[in-house]
This record gives C-alpha cells, structure tokens and sequence, in this order.
C-alpha cells in the first residue's frame, strides 16, 4: 500500500473537488481518495501493484484538470509558492480589469434609469434618444468582463454538459441568460420597439462576474493565510549546509553546499550560531542544541559523542561534527510537515456531510431557478420578471461557501494546533477529540516525569546489606529498558559500585527480570514485583508490611530475590510533572473523567492518583492488558481517549477514540497517535481538546453560514417574500451576497489563529 | 501559469475608437430614422392637408381640427422654426389673458390663433433640397437631432419646440388610437391665467416621460389628441 499526494489545479469549488475524489476512488486499486479544495491537494492511497498512476493522470485530466505528484522537496515547494503568487496576481489583475469597465457599465446602465440618481450621460448614449447606441456602449463595456471572466463558462458550460454542474455552471447559466435576454432586447431595438431598452442586464452580467471574481480574489488571499503554519516550519529549515570533505592529502576541506545535495553518511559541521541541517548523529564535539522547535523546550540540550541532533534545530555554544542520518523527506522535521499537509487534506466526518450536499446542490438549485421562473410566467408575470427570478436563484445558490467551510477551518486548526507544538493527524481526531468525555492517562512518563529515582534500599536478610542489595539489583537491571530498572542501574552508579556480569538476562512483562549473575558464586537473580515473586514460588509474607506502607505514599516497590529467596525491597519514586494536577483539574471542568493506567501496585497507583485527583484507577495491568482498558470503557459507551508515549502504549493509543502521544516529535509517535503532543506538558492535553472544540465550533459556524445564505436566499430570490408583498432579490444583490459568504466563511475560519489556550 | 497580459493602452484605445465611431455613426440612430419614416407615412396619408406657404417658406401640416403642425423651410429666417398655430378660443374661454403670454407664445388676433414657436438654432439645411414636409423633417432629424424623440409611454415620436411643448404622431398608426397629439406645457399659460381644469377640447392630464438623461417621470401636460382614421 502506498501513499502519495498530488497537486490538482483547476479547482474552482466542492463540486470540483468532489468529482475527482469520486472519480479516483472508483479507479481499481484505489483505498481511499480525498481531496481538498483549500490545498487543490489530492491523496491518494493505493496497491500499487493493481494501479498504474497514469490511469489516475488520465482520469483527472478528462475531467478537465492538471495534476503532478507532489515531490517534498524544496524546488517543487518554492515552484508551488511561486504559482500560488502568480495566480493570485492574476486574479488581482483580472479583477481590476473587471471593476475597471464595470463602473462605466453601471453608470451608464442604472444611472439615467433612476430617476433620484439621475446621473447624466452623453446625449449620444440617451436610451430614449439613440437606444442602440445606449445599447452597444454596454456591450463594449461587458466584453472585457466576460473575457477576463470566461473561465466560469469554459469550465461550467463543460461540467454541465458532462451532467456535473458545479458553481462555475451556475454563474455560466445566469449571466448568459442575462446576456442573451439583453441581446434579444437589442435585436428589438433594431426592429422598432425601442421600450426595449429597458429590458437589457448587461450591467447584471458584469455586475455578477466582477463580484465572483472579487470573492474569489479575497478567498484566495485569505486562504493563502490558512497555510502559513506549513510556510513557517517550511522556513526553519537552512538552506545550505557546511559538508566536510577528505582532500587528496586526508586533510578536511570544508564546503558548503544546498541542503537538498545533501546524502545520507555525509558528515556535516555546524557552527555557533547555525541550525542544524539534517537529523544526525554527533560524531565529535559538544555543545546546547535549542529543540524548541520540536519540543517546546527553549533550554538548550547537551548534545555530545553518540546523541542524536535533529534537522532545524539551532545550535547554540559549541561546534559540532555530526554524521548525516536522515535527509529530505526523512527528517523529523519533513514528518511534521507532511503530518500537517495531510491533515489538513483529511475531511472530519462533519466535512462528508457538506461534501455530499454539494454534490447535487446545483443541480437541484437550477431545478428550482427553471420551476420557479415557469411558476410566475403561469402566473401571470411577463419573461423579464421570470428572467430575474431565475439569475437570482442561480447566483444566490452557489454553493462554494459549503465547499468551502470544513477545510478552510480544518486548515487554520491544526496550522494553529502546529504553533502550540500540537500536531494533529486529521480531520477526523479534530472531530472525535472534541466528543471525548473520557481520557486514560498512561502513568510513566505520562503524568510522572518518567525519571524514577529509588527512595529506599530495605535490605531484608543479614547476608546482603544495602549497597549489596542495590549492587544485585542494579547489575540484573543493566540490560533493562524499564524506567525502574534504569532508576535502580542510575543509583548504583551514583555509589560507584561495581555492576557485575550478567548472563541469560530474560524481561517478563509486567513482572520484572531474571538473570545470573557472576560474583564469586553464580547468583540466580529475579527483581520484579509481588507477582514475579509468587509466580517463582518466593515467600514475600515478612515484607507485606512494609509494601503496604511504601504504597501507601506513592512509591513503588520491587523485590529482589537471590538463589529462591527474598533478600530486599528496593522503593522507587517517579515525581508527578509539575502540571499533572493543574491538567488533571482543568479536564475535570471541562466535564472530562480521568483514568489512569498503569503495571504498578494497586495501592502504589491509587496513592499517586488521588494525589493528582484523578477519577479512576487500572493499576496492575500488563502492557498488553492497556488496550483492554480502553475497549473496557469505550464498551461502556465512553469516548475515551488515551494519552501516553508513542513507543509502549501504540495498541492503547489506536484502540482509543483518540490516541495522544506526549512529549515526542519522533516517527512512531506520529505513526501510532491521532494527536502528537511535541513538549513534555500535561496542559497541552487541555489545549488540545480545547482548540478541538474551537475548531469543530468554528466548522459548524461556517456551515451554518454557508446554508443560511442559501437557505434564506433562495426562497427570497425565488419570490416567496414577493409573493407576500415583500421585496424581489436584485441578482446584482444575490451575487454580492454569495461572495460575501465565501470571504465570511473563510474569515471566520481564520479567527481560529487567535485561538488561545483558556487556563482554568 | 502564465502571467495574465493586460494591455491597457490597447483596450482603451479600442474603447475611445468604438466611442468616436458610435458618436459619428448615424446608421446606428434608429430613433432617427424610425421617427423620419413614420413622419413620412403620416404626411404621405394626410397629403390633402399638407401645404407650402411660399411667402413665409413654410410647411404646413392642417389637423383635422384646424389645427396646424409649421415647419420653416429655412431656420436662419428668424426664430420660429417649429410653430404650432392652434385655436385659440378654448384657451380664451378658459382665461389666458394673451398680454400676459411669455417669448414664444403669440396671439394671432386677427386669425384667433396662439402661436407656440420653438427655435431650432441656425444651422442651416437648404431650402432647395427640402422638396416634401417630410424630406424637411429628414433635415430636421439631421441637423437637429435633440429635437426629435420617442415618447415610450404613448408610443409616439414627437418633434420638441423646447419648454415642454411638442407635437407627438404615433409610431405605428394602425395600432394607436391617438394618430396625433399637440402636447403645451400648461405652466406658462397658467401664469398668463389659464385655468387648466375648465378648458375645452384640451386635456389636463399627467403624463408619463423622460428627462434629458433618459430618465423617468411624470409631468402635467396639456394634450390635444387627434384620431386620423
């Protein structure tokens, strides 16, 4: 299965956009299409083996759009950048044309026409007077109008014809109408019937076009605003490298050289001062690395021999040689941005719902512009007033607006989610985040700052004294990857003692470790919990008492057993984060159960919980058991969300709702959550779940825009509130209005930017 | 993408070039030439009442109610160009003291006719090529273009003496019950005491109309409309 995102442009609104996706979906081989209208982004997931990509080129392009994969590169990147500018340039320059001869158009049209504004025209251009002149002059004017706006029916007239109407059909449909009706009233002018000029819409034909290309002029400067997260990161990155080469005489010769020639096993230097080009790894020197573009972080991190040192990062006091490890696509910092791009090309379940509206929209809404206009000529009403009510449905109607309101939001969202160091995989964990009711914190590492440290050494027989006992333990444990073995291995250094050799070293999930180790005798090792020891049969009735009271206060106890027997208890301490209890409060305001989840001992885990105050407590569970948890309660009919690093607790985090990995940018962190959290700070859950309200809030406030336009518009445009002795919607008004809800859509989803974290 | 080239100096000269060929092109006048045409069929069908005063170089054109329709064959000699000469006694018998009329209002005692004269200007188009009333009117429509029009509510083109006073014929006789009509703007003979409402064979009335920007509305006018057929 492979993944891959193309560039679309041609699009002009949903209806568009929602033709390739059907188009690419049914395509043999094809998983899963979406695209995005705000990113004119298609992402493609297919079996290569069933799909060659040129069928997908040649679908696309018969539906009259181009298409080119997107390459992560920088080349591709600023060519892109570049193209967005120059349509928008364009667009700027198409726009003046069109107000430049629609100002005359208007004042020439509507001027003489009403009698309070009785604006005056040349006695050569009276309508009474010289009716074709008056007539021809409008033409002229509209000419450049629909020139520089000829791209709504070259694109519209086509997708009606292929029974696909989009926005672009209905503004095609309207304006024509009025075109030709006015040509037809022109041609009365010259057979004699000189009331007729009073029947031409020219100035509605270039009215209506000139305000289409205004809305859309502004959405396009506005949505360029919706990926300035994206720019930004894109922007932290160097743009050259210093490469150390080998001359001919072995001696280093430095060069330096774009980012983009750099190879993996290169060696690189960075200077005080510099940013890092590459994620590497540190092959001399020493020196502070600022990470806090990755982590929030503004102290700088030692980085010395052996560390790994991340692309963009900015190197602060000392020099540093590194070897080159991942370049391109590959960096952390390219995974972030593809994490981005991708979310915001995803659709949150809410967005399918104006996806699938948009499809027959239009449609639907040239239906009701046909009956109603038929329904007043029936009734009584002669072809110039039908004429009206029919380009004011079709203009009002547009439905670029619906098209539009999910992403633009969707887009700003996790742009602005991607400031606060929050990286949000899609449209869909914005959604599912905001409904969560339940979040299950991991312990270690979660809501403890994950550096246990031992509190005590209870040596339990005479043969083993404190040091002895810490010795054994610490030398079973140096193979460990636990945070408590590692705690037990820290302290033993920290005395200086020896660590013996080891042999036949076995993990046991969720109980601990057995080993041999070599001393003067071979010493058959097992450090772990209660459970561990039962299950090897070793009496640990003497030391309940004192677990008991280690628990109690919050710490957790291992024991160490040698040869079959109990020789000590080992306490050891992870301190909660300094804003566990802060984030823990603040969920629980925002009507969220707290869960906490952990192998450690049950009174060990509720001490620490009530200490934090959290809800509910899963102590003694296995890490396999995690995901069990969380099926548990979602069974219950919670919407639970799960937060823990992305290493260890993967098949919780994708059982969850909403899977939250904390306090790493790293690769399988963004592979296993729906929600990176990139600093090491519980708050940051809150925010999360916070700017997932706000988001979805602001979703449904363009969607509620976006079809009060349409919903209020199209009965007004079709006569309803005439019918009743109410007022006639002008197209002139109905454009205007349509554009209108557009750049309002677009605005409001760019107040998100402003979204700041609530402290509670 | 290409950039999109605009060439303003282009389009603008195309614009001003349309303007002058627009301004010059008299094809492009079917007001004119509609109005000249059906000025023609109105003296054609009236023939009988269409007579040529040699001494005052004058085309008259005698209604039916002995009102007449005068067009000065040369607009130089003095300054009425257009004269309606109605009967004065209905004005007479409604009050309008003739000492009191303004410029362009005379009261012919001795024919008992009120002269409404309007002044076309003194460009001249030449006796010698105006062999027809109606081939005087062409000259009319050419060289004093403003002072013929389409009177959209009546459906009727007019010739206009100026202050408001007219004399309207119908664009299409066969459908018009109001073949033609002497149009005075009653203001200037209410100041010379005319009491509109008891007039005879005159009708006060408001009527529906254009300014000169071609935009609508509705003035009171005194009419005096006559059937042909």
């Amino acid at each position: 299965m492979k993944k891959t995102n193309f560039r679309i442009t041609g699009m002009h609104c949903a209806a568009c956009s929602n033709r390739i996706e059907r188009a690419s979906n049914k395509l043999n081989g094809v998983v899963q299409a979406n695209v995005n209208l705000t990113t004119e982004k298609l992402s493609l997931t297919y079996d290569e083996t069933l799909i060659n990509l040129k069928q997908l080129y040649e679908t696309v392009e018969k539906l009259g759009f181009s298409i080119e994969e997107i390459q992560m590169n920088k080349e591709q990147t600023l060519l892109i950048e570049k193209e967005k500018e120059l349509s928008l340039k364009n667009k700027r320059v198409t726009l003046t044309l069109s107000i430049l001869f629609v100002i005359p158009l208007v004042y020439i049209a509507m001027g003489p026409m009403i009698p309070w504004l009785a604006w005056p025209v040349p006695f050569w251009m009276n309508p009474m007077q010289f009716p074709l002149v008056y007539a021809i002059v409008q033409m002229i004017l509209l000419f450049p109008i629909i020139w520089v706006g000829k791209h709504f029916y070259t694109s519209g007239y086509k997708n009606l014809f292929a029974l696909s109407p989009n926005m672009d059909s209905l503004i095609a449909i309207g304006t024509s109408a009025a075109i030709a009706y006015s040509l037809f009233s022109v041609v009365q002018i010259v057979s004699g019937d000189f009331a007729a000029v009073n029947h031409m819409y020219f100035e509605t034909a270039g009215v209506i076009i000139t305000l289409i290309l205004l809305g859309k002029y502004l959405e396009t400067r506005s949505k360029a605003r919706t990926t300035d997260a994206i720019k930004r990161l894109m922007g932290l990155s160097p743009k050259v490298a210093t490469l150390i080469v080998m001359d001919s005489q072995n001696n280093e010769q430095l060069i330096e050289v774009p980012i983009e020639d750099i190879e993996k096993g290169d060696l690189l230097l960075v200077r005080p001062g510099e940013k890092i080009a590459v994620d590497g790894i540190v092959i001399d020197g020493f020196s502070g690395v600022d990470e806090s573009m990755l982590t929030g972080e503004s102290m700088p991190v030692e980085k010395k021999i052996g560390d790994t040192v991340v692309g963009a990062t900015l190197n602060t006091s000392g020099m540093l040689k590194y070897r080159a490890e991942k370049v391109g696509d590959e960096t952390a910092l390219a995974h972030i941005i593809q994490l981005i791009e991708d979310a915001q090309s995803t659709k949150a379940p809410i967005a399918r719902m104006a996806d699938s509206i948009s499809g027959w929209f239009v449609p639907v809404v040239i239906g009701i512009a046909l009956i109603s206009a038929i329904t007043w000529l029936f009734l009584g009403k002669d072809i110039v007033f039908a004429l009206r009510i029919f380009i004011a449905i079709l203009v009002i109607a547009c439905p670029c607006a619906l098209g539009l309101a999910t992403p633009t939001a969707i887009m700003v969202g996790t742009g602005k989610g991607a400031d606060l160091g929050i990286l949000i995989r899609g449209g869909e964990a914005l959604e599912m985040a905001h409904q969560i009711d339940t979040i299950i914190f991991d312990k270690t590492g979660t809501l403890t700052e994950g550096k246990p440290q031992v509190t005590n050494l209870i040596a339990l027989t005479p043969s083993f004294d404190e040091n002895k006992l810490l010795q054994i333990a610490a030398s079973a444990e140096q193979g460990s990857e636990h945070p408590l073995g590692k705690a037990i291995v820290v302290e033993c250094r920290l005395r200086e003692l020896d660590i013996l050799k080891c042999d036949d070293f076995i993990a046991i999930a969720g109980q601990g470790i057995q080993t041999t180790l070599v001393d003067n005798e071979p010493l058959h090792v097992a450090v772990g919990n209660e459970k561990m020891m039962l299950d090897h049969g070793i009496d640990t009735v003497n030391a309940n008492e004192t677990i008991q009271r280690l628990a109690t206060v919050g710490k957790t106890p291992m024991f160490v057993a040698v040869n079959g027997s109990l020789i000590g208890i080992i306490a050891v301490a992870d301190i909660l984060k300094k804003t566990s209890q802060k984030a823990i409060e603040s969920l629980h305001q925002m009507d969220i159960q707290t869960v906490m989840i952990t192998g450690d001992h049950q009174k060990t885990a509720q001490a620490i919980a009530k200490s934090v105050g959290i809800d509910t407590v899963f102590a003694e569970v296995l890490p396999a058991q995690k995901s069990e948890a969380v099926k548990s309660l979602q069974s219950k009919g919670k919407r639970v969300a799960m937060v823990g690093d992305g290493i260890n607790d993967a098949p919780a985090l994708v059982q969850a709702n909403v899977g939250i990995a904390i306090g790493s940018g790293t690769d399988v962190a963004i592979d296993s959550a729906d929600i990176v959290l990139m600093k090491n700070d519980l708050l940051d859950v809150v925010t999360a779940i916070q700017l997932s309200r706000a988001t979805i809030r602001n979703i449904k406030q363009n969607l509620f825009w976006a079809f009060i336009y349409n919903i209020i518009g199209i009965p007004v445009a079709a006569g309803v509130l005439y019918a009743f002795g109410g007022p006639l919607l002008s197209p002139i008004i109905g454009a205007a209005a349509m554009s209108l809800s557009s750049v309002s859509v677009v605005s409001n989803a760019l107040r998100l930017k402003r979204f700041k974290e609530v402290q509670i | 993408m290409k950039s999109f080239k605009l060439n303003p100096i282009v389009l603008l000269s195309v614009l001003m070039v349309s303007v002058f060929i627009l301004n010059g092109c008299t094809s492009l006048d079917v007001v004119g030439k509609a109005a000249s045409q059906s000025f023609k069929t109105l003296i054609e069908m009236e023939k009988k009442s269409v007579s040529y005063d040699e001494k005052n170089l004058t085309w008259i054109y005698k209604t039916p109610t002995g009102d007449d329709l005068r067009l000065s064959a040369d607009a130089s000699l003095n300054d009425r160009d257009v004269t309606l000469a109605l009967n004065a006694q209905p004005f007479l018998d409604a009050g309008l003291n003739t000492t009191k009329l303004p410029k362009n209002y005379l009261y012919n005692k001795e024919n008992n006719l009120l002269l409404v004269t309007g002044d076309l200007g003194n460009l001249p188009y030449s006796t010698s090529t105006a062999t027809t009333m109606s081939s005087l009117f062409n000259d009319i429509v050419k060289n004093h273009r403003a002072s013929v029009g389409y009177h959209e509510a009546m459906d009727h083109y007019g010739l206009s003496l100026g202050n408001g006073n007219q004399f309207e014929w119908a664009k299409d006789f066969s459908t018009n019950d109001k073949d033609i009509v002497f149009v005075l703007n009653p203001e200037p003979l209410i100041q010379a005491g005319l009491e509109v409402q008891t007039i005879k064979t005159w009708i006060y009335a408001e009527v529906e109309t254009k300014d000169s920007n071609g935009a609508p509305l509705k003035v009171f006018k005194l009419l005096l409309p006559q059937n042909l057929k």
